[in-house]
């Protein structure tokens, strides 16, 4: 890859001498990066096309001497083997109900939280907001002893509120929520206030309505954690019906012998839901990334 | 009815604790209490059937004596400063291509790039395992391709690293070059133009201009990676496991092994705690950094 | 106005609590049920927690279940079916974890060499009367297993020991004759020297494969024994590694894994063994009677067959194995213990040997197994008999899980080659002192 980068370097470098805004060179150095481009994008497929090869191959031909590319049959039958063999279905609901239930409640309590920090003079609030960032550093296998314990009195082994609540308070979206609320103007909210507004009014009426595209960051960015996160449910679940797709995965190829072409296949279907979500959110996504991460 | 006129007449005073307390109280409860809780388990030896038996400084002594923590570390570093600068490289140089006006498909490659910023570590870990499988995985193919003998990266001390490096970048790049991509929107074009009639070349502009441009966002970016590399866990857990012997054990993996897999949980959380103060450390000198600039 | 926004915030959070409640709630139930007490009708239902991936085990979970609900209406019992003690899947931290935060499954499997542990701690119920029962048919290995002061703290469910699998299309193709009877095992040369012969033929790029990891390293045990090298000396109290029998049998494990074995293959696999075989990468594969269930499914059966290890100055065995063993915080002990005596009934340890392809811990159970060749199981049951003594003390000490990590870790430097045999047979000296003394 940093071969590539280099030659492509190169060639630009040679190139540009003369194409100061001539028609004609500005073409051919487009073509350059176009392919430049198309060829770097196919070996970012690859691991992509490799995957479903595999999901779609047959037993035998995945262990044959000679490892093709395209399968010589597509063996569509490997997803349905797949989920019979392991309880896929019950890891995807498991994983549907933790992040939905987690991007709610996450966004709409750093959204709370981060309003509360931009936008109030209270005692404590500068050490509670370095507090907050300092954690943004720290992970979670720092804690993850005394919290397995925490948990366990709380009896939140195994539970969905020990998957969801403890990782609502994730300070990355606190920081982001506060920082794209200070640009709200301070006057709009003294004129609500003026109107004889209660603060909750304020938050809701006139706060959640303006920062629709922080919103919308929160929303992808906590559905992708949660539903992309190992390290929690490993500590939280040990029964197989509250396993994660995560989880389900990484215990799959733990087995005494692993099946590439099913193991492959549930990957594939573990893919889709958040591929849906980043497809449909896809502008959504980066256009609040330039309006919000940026600070 | 006092009670009430009381919470009426403050409640822009009452509002934002209120308004902090969910996030706050989860927060207490499950970042800073156990972090102090680390702090005295890291003195204690206790193996999870037992109760904690106070030890006080033996596991740091034994910390300090132990060359798989010394390597862990290492490798950590290893890990971060083998993936940062590359991502944030080649996300930048991504970035300033995709940015040329009027390239062909230009979303469907920004898609592309970024996809595997949404895949999950476990599923990268899974595809990448298999794609560096020697006896059945696509590394082979290449390999009879060229005709060369296959090397089976996951399971060679030197080469397991590069390996889970590689994975890394796949996942990752596409992340920087999104948000330069952003970040070179800022850049006014005017710059651009005016060092064109000063007669400088693509080159020249790339360094003189868009990467002194772009620097707040370098160090965000840079930031983010710094953060990612240290905290790696789910990629080394499903493609080596730490292995082979201690060539990709990082210093979280070693944590969770030796407190999950061992039942260490006093040794476990003297790890967590000296590497919760490289941490701080680390974030110390960043904010420095930050200041200065 | 305001009244009414703080009330809805308070309704929002309110709801998001109560919905995230209820989903925990119905959790909650099922598993409350498992480990809390009885349901409205009087039920009771207990968690027996094993791991079994294989169709054939899970069918006969399922049908002995079956066969004890009927024949104890009173009890209900669910099969909470994990993955394997290895390779990562932190088995028996989650079930330690359980039994300390006093939510123990009531009935779990247990692999002899993690058996003292638990004892020590105090986690296991005296099962004694159910073990009792057919003492004296008990293999004696098995039962010194689950002994502790002259008591037992589980039931031996099933033993096994490793025996080489061997690629017979191969070995017909040069002439290779596998030794027929302990006896004749080769010694580690002539073992090599088959390897070596299928390689240079290009036949199979491995000659060797075998199934250990670093949660099970004590497979590769035997290959100490074969040498007479023994981890700790007679009474348990120092290291025994660090003899020349010692360093002669790390240099030989090295020099298998080196030339013979794919380098995906050692303590942190990263290395699928039995599919090598199975696929034929691999020409002999050293694991236990289990696979047979994969290789049925997957070769031919006129494509393998199956002899004995190798032997330098004796031959060797491992302990493999499990027990059934109950907690003692189990809130259902009576209800378990039923269960367990009736999974230590005759025909039900036949059925559960004939469907995970184990040996069965009893010699008054003969196991009618499915295979075309009987003599395989034979294999494998003359195989068991030359375990060490030395290494059983060993095995079965409370301290073993220590041993075994230290152990394994020393193990995966020696392969790769990061520890010359010297170095790795100090290493773990001092790190088997650092336990034991």
């Amino acid at each position: 890859m940093m071969e590539k980068s280099e030659a492509l370097q190169y060639k630009e470098n040679g190139k540009t001498r003369k194409s100061i805004s001539y028609g004609k060179s500005g073409l051919i150095k487009k073509s350059i990066i176009f392919i430049i481009l198309s060829i770097v994008s196919f070996i970012f497929l690859i691991p992509f096309i490799w995957m479903l090869s595999t999901a779609l191959k047959s037993p035998s031909e995945l262990v044959a001497s000679t490892t093709s590319f395209i399968p010589d049959e597509l063996v569509w039958s490997n997803f349905l083997d797949a989920l019979n063999a392991a309880p896929f279905l019950g890891y995807l609901g498991n994983s549907l109900i933790v992040s939905v239930s987690a991007v709610i409640l996450a966004v709409f309590l750093n959204c709370l939280a981060g309003f509360a920090f931009a936008k109030y003079n209270f005692k404590g609030r500068d050490v509670l907001f370095i507090i907050v960032l300092c954690t943004l550093m720290i992970p979670v296998q720092i804690t993850m002893i005394p919290n397995f314990y925490i948990l366990k009195q709380l009896d939140w082994l195994n539970t969905y509120a020990g998957l969801v609540i403890p990782r609502t308070a994730e300070a990355f979206g606190l920081f982001l929520a506060r920082q794209y609320i200070l640009s709200i103007p301070n006057s709009l909210i003294e004129a609500a206030r003026i109107d004889g507004a209660g603060e909750f009014k304020i938050f809701y009426k006139l706060i959640l309505p303006n920062i629709k595209p922080l919103i919308g960051v929160l929303i992808i960015f906590n559905f992708m954690w949660r539903w992309n996160e190992l390290i929690w449910p490993l500590i939280v679940v040990s029964d197989e019906r509250m396993y994660t797709v995560q989880l389900g995965l990484a215990m799959l190829k733990g087995e005494h012998y692993v099946d590439w072409t099913q193991l492959m296949a549930l990957t594939t279907m573990s893919i889709i839901p958040i591929m849906l979500v980043f497809l449909f959110f896809q502008r959504y996504f980066i256009k609040g990334l330039v309006t919000s991460g940026m600070k | 009815m006092s009670f009430k006129n009381f919470t009426q007449k403050n409640s822009h005073k009452i509002a934002p604790y209120i308004f902090i307390a969910p996030n706050i109280i989860v927060f207490m409860v499950f970042m800073i209490i156990p972090i102090l809780f680390t702090f005295y388990i890291g003195m204690t030896e206790w193996s999870i059937l037992g109760t904690p038996e106070f030890t006080g400084l033996n596991n740091y002594e034994r910390m300090f004596s132990d060359p798989v923590f010394w390597r862990s570390l290492v490798n950590t570093f290893y890990y971060t400063a083998g993936t940062v600068p590359f991502s944030v490289f080649l996300g930048l140089l991504g970035a300033v291509l995709l940015n040329q006006k009027k390239i062909p498909f230009r979303p469907f490659f920004r898609a592309v790039f970024f996809a595997p910023v949404v895949v999950s570590m476990v599923a990268a870990g899974l595809i990448w395992t298999w794609i560096f499988n020697p006896n059945y995985g696509l590394a082979n193919i290449i390999y009879s391709y060229f005709n060369v003998e296959s090397v089976n990266w996951l399971s060679t001390p030197e080469l397991a690293m590069p390996a889970l490096i590689l994975t890394t970048l796949w996942l990752r790049i596409g992340y920087s070059l999104v948000i330069y991509l952003a970040g070179l929107q800022a850049v006014p074009g005017e710059l651009y133009e005016a060092a064109e009639i000063d007669g400088a070349n693509t080159w020249q502009k790339f360094w003189k201009i868009t990467i002194p441009m772009v620097k707040p966002t370098t160090t965000f970016v840079a930031i983010m990676e710094v953060i990612h590399g240290f905290m790696v866990f789910d990629l080394i857990y499903v493609m080596t496991n730490g292995g082979p012997g201690f060539s990709t054990t990082v210093i979280v993996q070693y944590i969770y092994q030796k407190a999950f897999t061992e039942g260490e949980m006093g040794y476990a959380s003297t790890l967590a705690t000296a590497f919760f103060f490289i941490i701080l450390l680390l974030t110390l000198i960043q904010l420095r950094m930050g200041r200065e600039k | 106005m305001t009244k009414n926004y703080h009330g809805k915030f308070i309704f929002i959070v309110g709801c998001l609590i109560l919905f995230l409640s209820a989903c925990a709630g119905t959790t909650d139930e099922s598993d409350g049920a498992a480990s809390d007490g009885e349901d409205s009708d009087g039920t009771e239902e207990i968690e027996f927690v094993l791991w079994g991936n294989s169709e054939p085990v899970q069918n006969e979970v399922q049908r002995s279940i079956d066969e004890f609900e009927k024949a104890n209406p009173g009890i209900k019992v669910n099969a909470n079916i994990v993955p394997p003690p290895e390779k990562g899947g932190n088995y028996y931290t989650k079930i330690k974890t359980r039994i300390t935060s006093d939510d123990a499954p009531d009935v779990f499997r247990v692999q002899y060499q993690n058996v003292s542990e638990f004892v020590t701690d105090d986690a296991l119920l005296n099962v004694t009367d159910v073990v009792n029962e057919h003492k004296e048919n008990y293999i004696p290995s098995t039962l010194l297993a689950v002994t502790h002061e002259d008591e037992y703290y589980a039931m031996p469910h099933d033993y096994g020991a490793l025996a080489v699998y061997y690629n017979k299309t191969y070995f017909e193709e040069l002439g290779i004759e596998a030794p027929k009877t302990v006896e004749e095992s080769w010694n580690w040369d002539e073992f090599l020297d088959v390897a070596q012969r299928i390689q240079d033929e290009g036949l199979a790029p491995y000659g060797i494969s075998i199934e250990w990891d670093a949660d099970n390293a004590s497979r590769a045990l035997p290959f100490l024994n074969q040498n007479n090298a023994y981890l700790l000396n007679e009474d348990l109290s120092s290291a025994a590694i660090n003899s020349e029998e010692g360093i002669e049998a790390f240099t030989f494990l090295q020099e298998m894994y080196q030339n013979y074995m794919s380098e995906g293959n050692k303590m942190k696999t990263s290395e699928d063994a039995p599919t090598l075989f199975a696929s034929g990468k691999a020409a002999m594969y050293i694991g236990g009677s289990y696979l047979i269930n994969k290789f049925k499914e997957e070769m031919d059966s006129s494509e393998w067959g199956v002899t004995f290890t190798p032997k330098e100055k004796s031959s060797a065995s491992n302990i493999g194995g499990n027990a059934l063993a109950i907690p003692k915080n189990s809130k259902h002990t009576e209800a378990a213990k039923k269960f367990v005596a009736f999974m230590a009934e005759q025909e039900n340890l036949a059925a559960w040997s004939v469907a995970g392809m184990g040996l069965p811990p009893r010699a008054d159970v003969s196991p009618d197994y499915n295979v075309e060749d009987p003599a395989v199981m034979d294999v494998f049951i003359e195989q068991s008999k030359t375990g060490h003594e030395q290494m059983a003390k060993t095995v079965l000490d409370p301290r073993y899980p220590k041993i075994n990590q230290a152990f394994a870790d020393s193990l995966e430097l020696l392969l790769i080659s990061e520890f010359t045999p010297e170095e790795a047979v100090a290493d773990v000296e001092k790190k088997l002192n650092d336990i034991v003394q």
